[in-house]
């Protein structure tokens, strides 16, 4: 039973139109993406304040976490989640590569998260769309601004965890390092930090929450399926080859027919989101304050 | 009969003996005698007696003396006629008055004179007094005054008329220091006259007359030397130079209701120090100290664990914190394993200088850049797809958005 939004339209746009559901993120898809929900949380909330001390919001956020050496360790605490999640992930990729019958497509295809030569054919299409001068892009599997998000967190955590652990042991790090690496690290943790975060909550939150095909929730990621209306949208190349029938998967294997996600799920999926979404606005507000005031 | 009226009639039969002749004879210096005591004593301890020959009560009351306060006086080595002289004779002949204290106490006297006390001030009130300090009898010894119960009751008399001045709950000198240790016991003048103990140029030996290790680095000191280049200034004076003037002991530390260095003091360092050293706090600001200092944590360094407190010299001089062979030693107190690498971090760089942090400037705009690009590129990537979004849901004739 589909949960209506007040305007009528499904409260998850992942549940568009009508049946059949299909999966597109497994478990530890979905497990992956929560961690990174709550570490990301942790250390934007323990962090923010410091790099806006000046903000007259930061003495009472850093206060809710317990003062400043409490939200340090909270903040370390969610670094080492993030280098958990992360060496996970890189375990699962080469469990992933291992186990793969076709390596070729893990790296290249309409399959692969690697970004190719389509994906800036699939950007220009994509503003020639926005301009009118052309039909919208058919995205495969993953669309370039997936790929980039993905990556984006790659690059996040090597920026900013690397710079972060030479902050964490300055003493440690010196022995090869000459002090001035402190220097650079503070500002680009810092600004990678405010970057990532900015991004997060305004660009990708852009994605999943405001875009006028997903508004007000796009809770894909949550309870990993979608109708094939949804699919037929948003990668219409992949939902071409998909099956037209076949078994329900109770263990989420990619592409295959999924039962759809109950109220309990859609609820809980979407009060998940909307309470990261607000989280994230009022963070986005705190920077626009900080930067405008301080 | 009650004991009132048997002192009285004592008194009426033991007179006669004294009539018209002179009641002992004082030396000077003299261990007075109970029978000294007893003598004056006869009259002067018996209210009764001196109601019947004073004017009013009050007067009586005035002139009563207890033998327990003249023993306990810093006076026990005089006897009563050494103040006053001519007393010595009964009736006491007209025209006799005592001697001024100032008689003994020249030093005192003189200071008293060119203080506040011994002059009328501009709202016209009448100079204050000995004896509305020490009392006239009861005048407590110098070493008494120093500490304890004289000390605090001194104190008390000092707030009886400036009864804002009382150090608060919390102040270290509190019960532990007199008025008179830092304002002068009698050439007490306004804060904001140059001669003052607490004027700025005098603090210095003021505080080091207890202070005295700090008082040596503070007279040695970046702060010292520039505050012995100033002309003699009152400090309402040095106040008017704003950031120009180097900072007195007072700066830092207060006055009345001063509080200890590790207490809230600590985490006004930066704003104290930051008034005239406007760029360090900047810089300071942007630094993790800063950061995590303006969040209220005492265990980051602030201005003093770098700098020091009292022995602040400038990095080229071998005596300071920060001088380069000094360094290791300083970041070490808080990062032990603190080496000669570690200690090129740069805690107040500055990211818009370009000619003294030229990497910190470069990556400032690098990252700056980063920011301004990615935000710009998505956010118009954002914009332009609800543009385009909201035409097609308009143009399209039913639902069916894109």
């Amino acid at each position: 039973m589909k949960t209506s939004s007040p305007t009528g339209m499904p409260l998850d746009s992942a549940q568009r139109g009508d049946g059949p559901y299909v999966w597109r993120f497994n478990t530890y898809h979905r497990v992956t993406h929560a961690v990174v929900i709550v570490s990301f949380f942790l250390l934007t909330l323990t962090g923010l304040p410091l790099r806006f001390s000046c903000a007259l919001w930061s003495v009472p956020l850093i206060r809710l976490f317990g003062g400043v050496e409490m939200a340090g360790t909270i903040h370390r605490i969610a670094a080492v989640m993030t280098f958990g999640y992360f060496g996970a992930h890189l375990g699962w990729l080469a469990w992933l590569i291992a186990r793969a019958k076709d390596k070729r497509s893990l790296f290249w295809g309409p399959d692969s998260m690697v970004p190719q030569p389509r994906d800036v054919v699939d950007f220009v299409r994509q503003i020639r769309w926005y301009l009118g001068r052309g039909p919208r892009p058919r995205f495969p599997r993953f669309s370039y601004m997936e790929k980039f998000d993905y990556f984006a967190v790659f690059w996040g955590v090597f920026i900013i965890g690397g710079s972060g652990l030479l902050l964490w042991f300055p003493e440690f790090f010196s022995r090869w390092l000459p002090g001035w690496v402190y220097n650079v690290a503070t500002v680009i943790h810092a600004d990678e930090a405010l970057l990532a975060s900015g991004f997060i909550f305004s660009i990708h939150f852009f994605h999943v929450h405001f875009r006028p095909d997903k508004f007000p929730i796009d809770a894909v990621m949550f309870h990993g399926r979608a109708t094939r209306e949804y699919m037929e949208e948003e990668h219409p190349e992949l939902a071409d080859q998909l099956p037209d029938g076949g078994e329900i998967s109770r263990t989420s294997r990619a592409d295959h027919f999924a039962p759809p996600p109950t109220r309990q799920q859609t609820l809980t999926a979407a009060v998940l989101g909307f309470a990261a979404l607000a989280v994230g606005i009022l963070c986005v507000g705190g920077i626009i304050w900080a930067v405008s005031f301080c | 009969m009650n004991g009132h009226a048997v002192r009285y009639l004592w008194t009426l039969v033991m007179l006669p003996l004294f009539w018209g002749q002179a009641v002992r004879p004082p030396a000077l210096g003299a261990q007075p005698s109970e029978g000294d005591l007893a003598g004056c004593a006869l009259c002067h301890g018996n209210l009764e007696f001196l109601r019947q020959h004073s004017p009013d009560l009050p007067t009586a009351q005035r002139r009563m003396v207890s033998m327990e306060e003249i023993r306990a006086s810093a006076h026990l080595n005089s006897t009563c006629f050494s103040c006053h002289r001519g007393f010595d004779r009964w009736p006491h002949p007209e025209g006799t008055v005592s001697l001024h204290c100032g008689s003994c106490h020249e030093e005192a006297d003189a200071g008293w004179h060119d203080g506040v006390h011994g002059t009328p001030d501009q709202m016209g009130a009448e100079p204050v007094e000995c004896a509305q300090c020490h009392t006239a009898h009861h005048t407590a010894t110098l070493e008494s005054l120093r500490e304890g119960t004289a000390m605090r009751a001194m104190n008390g008399v000092c707030v009886g008329c400036h009864e804002t001045s009382g150090l608060p709950q919390g102040d270290p000198h509190r019960d532990k220091v007199g008025c008179a240790s830092c304002h002068g016991p009698h050439e007490t003048h306004d804060v904001d006259e140059v001669h003052a103990a607490v004027a700025p140029l005098n603090q210095v030996d003021t505080c080091g007359a207890c202070h005295e290790e700090e008082a040596e680095w503070g007279r040695s000191d970046v702060h010292g030397q520039a505050l012995r280049q100033q002309r003699p200034v009152g400090l309402a004076t040095l106040e008017l130079l704003d950031g120009q003037a180097p900072p007195t002991c007072t700066t830092c530390h207060g006055a009345h209701g001063m509080s200890t260095a590790r207490g809230p003091a600590r985490m006004e360092q930066t704003t104290v120090c930051g008034h005239c050293h406007e760029h360090a706090l900047e810089t300071f600001d942007d630094s993790y100290h800063g950061q995590a200092s303006a969040l209220g944590s005492v265990a980051v360094a602030t201005c003093s664990d770098c700098h020091g407190s009292h022995a602040i010299y400038g990095e080229d001089d071998p005596r300071s914190m920060i001088h380069e062979e000094n360094l290791v030693e300083s970041c070490g107190a808080c990062h032990p394993s603190s080496r000669a690498a570690f200690v090129q971090y740069q805690p107040h760089a500055d990211h818009n200088d370009r000619e003294n942090y030229p990497v910190v400037y470069w990556s400032y705009r690098l990252m700056t850049a980063l920011l301004v690009g990615v935000f710009s590129v998505f956010g118009l990537h954002s914009a332009l797809w609800i543009v385009r979004l909201t035409l097609d849901t308009l143009r399209a004739p039913k639902g069916g958005a894109a």
